[in-house]
């Protein structure tokens, strides 16, 4: 593994997956995935239990064979190349799952023999960052869960990985221990710029976490987005008018703006839409005398955006894959 | 290669900080002192200090026993051979004045000793049916795999570190057998030779080297079963299931073989193979089989056992 230097340009391509298949038995489980991935991004690989992101993790290391497609890390192809390739990824599958009988500090005395050369006092330097440093050398299965994903860390950036690859990280955590993984990612990612690929399924936490986000579905990337623009573009909400009458202000309102989404439910009037619109409704109402008895409006979250699309029901036009 | 031996080195760690494995050599040493309090508190028999009246008597009887079979039907010219060549060795004592090996000496108790490899075995066994499949069952396969490593260097660095197991535990015994016998018999008549029969002369041989060499054929069970169950181990992922197996073959393999000893085919068999002392002492269990026709048989198993589990451990899809 040749030198980093610690600050690379922003735009350097560290990950890309072209057209990656899996094929078990006669079940395609993984429909062609394609992505990039840079220096210094976090992204997160979003999708519901089952979608095949662990499928999709497991080939991106080698731990799965790949059917067909590429997986590249720093130009080596993990297919064909394998050793190049893996020298640059660390990781977590998982659980953090290490040898229980031995220290945490045998354990990482185990990861580094398996690479050709770290400098001396890497080990102690890693064990400082996670903030392991009191415990290191008592046995792992005294550890608490957190203190176990950061063991995992450790051995994750023990080589110094340029792409740091995480399957649920925060799975079994409490808040604060989310919390801390969050931080760390974020700093690692920022300072020793490294790319880190984080999959989970759920979605509060990526949105905190990360700097684009792709949603798998069914074995297939169903979008690929900046967290912003997935925020953004979902600034439609719906707006609920307890308008009188309102059979009456239905019909009225979709002769005023047939292209907006209206319905009736319950006692009111449901208006998707976007927030600077409800000042203009409300004039329409009131003009036309109506009466108005309440406003209240409702903000489409991300989460509602991905049950969207993992919901199936809603196509979800492909083109805002591999922007950046 | 020098990433082989810290993949080694690796194995080893494994294997040694786990508190299992000490009580395992513990209990091997504990065995060797059992088996010497045994013959000599239990088994010891109340011989006279001539020896050479006992001999002179033993070897009456043999001729007797030979005369005997002679007169049967159906006794081959090589059920007396071994008898008749004692008789040699015998003679041979009383005209150079070579006490015989009795198990009252360190000697004895130390030609005795490989008889413990049986138990040894069963360690090892453990510990090949573990060093793979506990990899999966605990998940740390994952982290494993996932280094700038072949993955057939692992395996092998694993197989390796299972037969320096097996070393280690053979060790074990020879030197605990050697100080248990010592303290135990006394470490006089050291430099006795070991006395052989060959091509129709008795010769002196070195009595360590003859030691070795027991250990040596006693070992190739336990190499054969050992790389057995780290077969099954790698090709099941359950320990539970290699250990089992294993051990079962252990110790009906011979029977199997002697229950199909009519048919000729059964040389083919890996537990007809195994038991190499047939050769040196002993009848073959099919007539026409040489120590290198055995030999060969063992190597064949040995690569199919290491073929199998290398194509399966490449090419598995870690799930675990």
């Amino acid at each position: 593994m040749e030198k980093r230097t610690p600050k690379r340009s922003e735009k350097n391509l560290v990950l890309q997956i072209r057209d990656l298949k899996k094929t078990i038995g006669r079940t395609t489980i993984i429909h062609g995935i394609s992505l990039d991935l840079y220096a210094g991004e976090v992204f997160g690989f979003l999708g519901p239990n089952g979608a095949g992101k662990t499928t999709t993790i497991r080939m991106m290391v080698g731990l799965m064979s790949i059917t067909e497609g590429e997986v590249i890390i720093n130009g080596h192809s993990v297919r064909k190349n394998f050793e190049k390739a893996i020298a640059n990824i660390g990781g977590i599958i998982e659980n953090p799952e290490m040898y229980k009988f031995m220290s945490g500090y045998d354990n990482l005395i185990h990861y580094a023999r398996m690479v050709p050369v770290i400098p001396k006092g890497r080990i102690d330097e890693i064990v400082q960052l996670v903030g392991l440093k009191d415990r290191i050398h008592e046995k792992v299965k005294t550890y608490s869960l957190g203190m176990r994903q950061r063991l995992g860390l450790a051995q994750a950036l023990l080589h110094s990985p340029t792409l740091l690859i995480l399957d649920e990280p925060t799975n079994g955590l409490d808040p604060a221990g989310i919390r801390e993984i969050r931080m760390y990612l974020r700093k690692i990612a920022a300072e020793e710029n490294i790319a880190v690929f984080v999959s989970s399924h759920l979605l509060s936490e990526m949105q905190l976490m990360c700097d684009r986000i792709g949603i798998i579905h069914h074995g297939k990337l169903v979008s690929v987005d900046k967290v912003n623009n997935l925020v953004d573009k979902n600034q439609q909400m719906l707006v609920e008018f307890k308008v009188a009458p309102l059979e009456k202000a239905l019909l009225f309102f979709r002769e005023n703006y047939p292209n907006v989404q209206a319905t009736i439910k319950g006692h009111s009037l449901v208006i998707t839409t976007k927030e600077e619109k409800i000042t203009q409704y409300t004039k329409l109402f009131v003009n036309h005398d109506f009466t108005i008895t309440g406003i209240s409006g409702e903000q489409k979250t991300l989460e509602d955006k991905f049950l969207e699309i993992t919901g199936g029901e809603l196509h979800v036009s492909n083109d805002s894959a591999h922007s950046e | 290669m020098y990433q082989m031996i810290r993949l080694i080195q690796n194995e080893n760690m494994k294997i040694y900080k786990r508190v299992g494995t000490w009580i395992m050599i513990g209990v091997i040493i504990l065995i060797v002192l059992i088996g010497g309090m045994v013959s000599k508190f239990l088994l010891s028999q109340d011989t006279s200090d001539n020896w050479q009246q006992q001999l002179q008597l033993e070897n009456a009887q043999l001729a007797e026993q030979i005369s005997e079979f002679e007169n049967m039907p159906m006794v081959g010219s090589n059920a007396t051979r071994p008898l008749r060549e004692q008789v040699v060795i015998n003679e041979y004592r009383l005209e150079n004045n070579i006490p015989p090996v009795e198990s009252e000496t360190v000697w004895g108790f130390m030609i005795s000793s490989p008889d413990f490899t049986a138990i040894a075995s069963v360690f090892v066994i453990v510990i090949a049916a573990g060093i793979v499949a506990t990899e999966f069952s605990t998940g740390t396969i994952k982290l494993l795999l996932i280094r700038p490593v072949k993955r057939y260097k692992i395996l092998l660095s694993k197989y390796i570190a299972t037969f320096l197991f097996a070393l280690l535990m053979l060790v074990t015994i020879l030197v605990s057998s050697f100080v248990v016998g010592g303290l135990l018999f006394g470490f006089s008549g050291m430099d006795f030779p070991y006395l052989v029969y060959q091509g129709g002369e008795v010769m002196e041989r070195n009595m360590l080297l003859h030691i070795f060499t027991l250990y040596g054929f006693n070992s190739a069970d336990m190499i054969m079963m050992v790389t057995f169950a780290f077969m099954i181990s790698t090709v099941f992922r359950s320990s539970s299931l290699a250990i089992g197996l294993s051990l079962f073959l252990l110790f009906t393999g011979q029977q199997l073989v002697m229950l199909l000893s009519q048919y000729d085919w059964v040389k083919y068999i890996l537990f007809a193979n195994t038991n190499l002392n047939q050769y040196i002492s002993g009848v073959p269990i099919v007539e026409g089989m040489t120590m290198a026709f055995s030999l060969t048989v063992l190597l064949v198993y040995f690569v199919c056992f290491h073929a199998i589990s290398w194509v399966i451990f490449h090419k598995r899809d870690v799930t675990a």
